[in-house]
């Protein structure tokens, strides 16, 4: 592909705010109070700080890999080029599985709410099949469409659903804060590792670095995409501190919803079924970049085009999708991809970071000589 | 497309050069092939042309008075002095058959001389006005304050009408002819120096690349010319209004005319074009803002109403406040559909009475529309087949979607909102919300000359909202929107005298 043709593809700086707040705003947000609050009460606003801080030092990584390792080059590349072709390609189809898997979560996750809430008698399969064939239509657009779809993702749910949260301040304990700190170090820190889940998916730039145009310099924009995905969480664990007490919060599995129970409007009752609905703007941004970083990867491995292997993706995660039926394998599935996330994060970002820097020095020492 | 070029390639008919007699024998074959042969002088002149094409006053007070009383006074006379005797603009002289042929086939005579008979002048004695309508008011984008000409179907006075206001060396006019069989003129116009070159280039070669027998108006280049042939939405603005052009040719777009159309293709297109009406910009810019955003609302209310209406009452019931759920029980007790058929019933009523009231003589259709409006509706409701307030949300959706000043739009508008409709029917309001989605992903795939559809919203550039949402003042909307490249960014040179008020000082 020729450089000047490929302009074509790449996406402004300004938009990896959208990508990576998209990202990370999914299905968590709705339900993360309670298993916060199991691990650090009404301390969990600390952790979130403590998350989304480590999430900045991880995305500052990320951007230093990729200048460390020279222009152009996505993840699938970077790690060949590090650990060789066989260990590489390994990473590489692990890091694929993951956003596969990534992707699979926020679907079903979400599929569950609506058949809790709205539709309990419907199949898991015909929300999974339109929403797999609206992805198809998404990413047979191309990357630009897709953060199209994240700026989307971003506009009319920050319009329709966070007002709705603010309605039950009405009846809000503010001493429900207190006291502060309550809680030990150790504790904090283990909301901050319990809230991985919610800061997922920004990893997906790992993927995507390449189609953005001056892509060093997009990384004020993913900071601060990281910075407004904290703010909504401090917002929202704000709210529900206040409203629900500690042990009230133990008994209701997505605090979020039930708070947008709250908000009355002479012409609308239940507002949870607008916000259920509304939250597709949500949840398909995740869904279209994951399914697009697969098929980019996949492209970049094994030269199949992303054309060609979209439908075999989509209907792997088709077929994914119809397995989990209980909520406890939803949980397991949920549990697992957020430890593997937890993992990717923490142990193979920094390491990557560590292993690029160092070979770098050694590589401009050698030149030096 | 390459299949059927691959099948039709051979049967595409040969270009056959033939020779003048060969063209004048086929031609005689029409009835209204006139043949005129007259002898003054020394000299036998015959002339050809249509009688259909030709003005008949033209061809006796210029041409025919002139020849037979000037000829006789030179000795010797070339054909290329033609022009010296008879006082029609532009007289050519070829021996090219392919021009006579075009020529003769426009309204132009060919003149003759017995002593070198390859050697034609071609004398232009088109009757333009006759047979077309002489009125120009735009009757149908119609606004109470500003201009009320309009374009009519002959292209001459439409490209007259725009030289008039832009005073300017810089518009351009590139002609090109269009249609095997039509032939139609088309004139892409542009004001150079601020339009994008390379719009332009792709302009002129999506044109010019078109293959086409007859062009009847310029809607149908409006599709030819469109990226993705497959969509509801139309690709570009087309309006009979010659501010509205102006307007666009200014702002850095082209406009495409077609002869024998009273419509103008500008392009490239945005989404929110198709919403501003040229009384936005006579109106104060606070009443022009709201009318928009009035607008904005009618069409979201059009597309949204019924399927919400559908998917409230089909699944999520639980939405009505107990206020609200007495009048509408009330109200559809009676009615022994599901709501997806109600609303189904309702809408396709709306559509059979515009439809009706389109193809109808408009004296008819003013009786139409009240005898279906008022008739229909009222006994349906009596007949409890539908509800009363879902008559209301219809009536109420069809209106808002007459708001939208383009033609074209408003049908989109209106073709929209049946597959939301069943979204919502199947999927209650989370389908809304999918379509929704199709919907904006569908926009943001759009393109239009290769500009995208949606912005400046995607992508996104904030300058250029002053003169989308809202019709910001004319201080704000100096500079050309960027998503259209111009050139020339600065429209004109703003004055900076403000008024200082004496708390600034």
């Amino acid at each position: 592909m020729k450089q000047g043709n490929r302009e074509r593809f790449l996406v402004s700086p300004f938009f990896v705010f959208f990508t990576i707040h998209g990202a990370q705003l999914g299905v968590g947000v709705l339900s993360f109070q309670r298993r916060l609050n199991e691990i650090v009460g009404h301390d969990g606003w600390i952790s979130i700080i403590i998350a989304g801080l480590a999430v900045h030092v991880l995305i500052w990584m990320v951007y230093k890999i990729f200048q460390a390792s020279g222009e152009g080059k996505d993840i699938v590349r970077v790690n060949i080029e590090c650990f060789g072709k066989w260990i590489g390609n390994l990473l590489n189809a692990g890091l694929l599985v993951y956003f596969l898997s990534f992707a699979l979560v926020v679907l079903r996750t979400y599929i569950e709410i609506i058949q809790v809430w709205v539709f309990p008698l419907m199949g898991t399969w015909q929300f999974s099949l339109i929403f797999l064939l609206l992805t198809y239509y998404t990413v047979s657009g191309g990357f630009r469409i897709v953060v199209g779809l994240c700026v989307w993702g971003f506009i009319v749910p920050l319009l329709t659903i966070f007002p709705m949260l603010f309605f039950s301040l009405e009846y809000a304990h503010y001493r429900n804060f207190l006291p502060v700190f309550d809680h030990s170090i150790v504790d904090i820190l283990k909301g901050a590792k319990g809230v991985t889940f919610e800061y997922l998916g920004f990893e997906m730039i790992l993927m995507y670095y390449s189609f953005v145009k001056n892509a060093p310099q997009s990384q004020r924009w993913a900071q601060w995409g990281t910075a407004f995905t904290t703010l909504l969480y401090l917002i929202v664990i704000f709210i529900s501190t206040v409203f629900y007490n500690e042990e009230q919060i133990k008994h209701v599995i997505w605090p979020t919803l039930t708070l947008a129970k709250i908000p009355e409007i002479p012409f609308i009752e239940r507002v949870e079924y607008i916000i259920i609905s509304t939250y597709v703007f949500v949840i398909f941004p995740i869904i279209c970049l994951a399914v697009w970083a697969v098929t980019g990867g996949l492209k970049q491995m094994t030269s199949l085009k992303q054309r060609k292997s979209l439908p075999i993706i989509l209907a792997i995660l088709f077929a994914a999708s119809l397995f989990f039926n209980k909520r406890e394998e939803i949980a397991l599935l949920d549990q697992i991809v957020s430890t593997t996330g937890f993992y990717v994060l923490i142990i193979y970002i920094p390491s990557l970071y560590v292993f690029v820097s160092v070979k770098k020095r050694f590589q401009s020492k050698a030149s030096m000589q | 497309m390459s299949i059927f070029s691959l099948l039709f390639k051979s049967n595409k008919p040969k270009q056959e050069t033939k020779t003048l007699q060969q063209l004048l024998d086929m031609l005689k074959q029409s009835s209204d092939f006139a043949n005129v042969q007259i002898q003054t002088g020394n000299y036998h002149v015959s002339i050809f042309y249509f009688d259909s094409l030709v003005d008949p006053k033209l061809l006796q007070q210029q041409v025919l008075c002139h020849l037979q009383q000037e000829l006789p006074k030179y000795t010797s006379f070339s054909i290329e002095n033609l022009q010296q005797i008879i006082p029609i603009q532009r007289i050519e002289v070829t021996q090219d058959v392919a021009t006579i042929e075009t020529k003769l086939l426009k309204g132009f005579a060919m003149i003759r001389f017995a002593d070198i008979p390859d050697c034609c002048a071609l004398v232009n004695l088109a009757s333009e006005n006759l047979g077309l309508r002489q009125n120009n008011e735009s009757e149908n984008e119609f606004s109470v304050v500003g201009p009320k000409v309009g374009f009519v179907e002959n292209i001459g006075t439409n490209l007259h009408l725009l030289r008039r206001q832009i005073v300017t060396p810089n518009l351009i006019f590139r002609e090109l002819t269009l249609g095997t069989v039509s032939r139609t003129k088309i004139v892409i116009a542009y004001i150079e120096g601020v339009v994008n070159e390379q719009t332009l280039e792709t302009v002129l070669q999506r044109v010019s690349e078109i293959e086409f027998d007859i062009v009847f108006d310029a809607s149908l280049l409006d599709q030819l010319l469109a990226d993705n042939s497959s969509s509801p939405f139309p690709p570009f603005v087309s309006t009979e209004r010659v501010d509205k052009a102006i307007y666009a040719l200014v702002e850095g777009q082209v406009a495409i005319f077609a002869d024998g159309s009273p419509y103008v293709i500008t392009g490239p297109s945005t989404l929110f074009d198709f919403f501003t009406s040229p009384e936005d910009y006579y109106l104060p810019w606070i009443l022009g803002s709201f009318f928009r955003m009035i607008r904005m609302f009618g069409v979201m209310f059009s597309v949204l109403a019924s399927p919400i209406y559908v998917a409230v009452l089909t699944y999520h019931y639980e939405m009505i406040p107990k206020d609200l759920l007495g009048p509408i029980i009330f109200s559809r007790s009676n009615v022994p559909f599901p709501p997806i058929l109600e609303v189904l019933f309702l809408e396709i009523t709306i559509e059979l009475l515009r439809e009706a009231g389109a193809r109808l003589p408009t004296k008819v259709a003013q009786t139409l529309g009240i005898v279906g409006g008022i008739v229909i509706g009222q006994a349906s409701v009596e007949a409890a087949l539908t509800s009363n307030i879902l008559l209301i949300i219809v009536a109420l959706g069809a209106l808002a979607s007459f708001t939208t000043p383009i033609y074209k739009m408003s049908n989109t508008i209106r073709f929209i909102r049946f597959p939301i409709i069943l979204f919502a029917g199947f999927w209650g309001g989370l389908g809304i919300a999918f379509a929704i989605c199709l919907l904006l992903i569908h926009l943001g795939k759009l393109q239009s000359f290769g500009n995208p559809y949606l912005v400046p919203l995607y992508p996104f550039r904030a300058k250029d909202f002053a003169d989308s949402l809202i019709r910001s003042p004319y201080q704000m909307t100096v500079k050309r929107p960027s998503y259209l490249r111009p050139r020339l960014l600065w429209r004109y040179n703003p004055k900076k005298a403000k008024q200082k008020k004496d708390i600034d000082e």
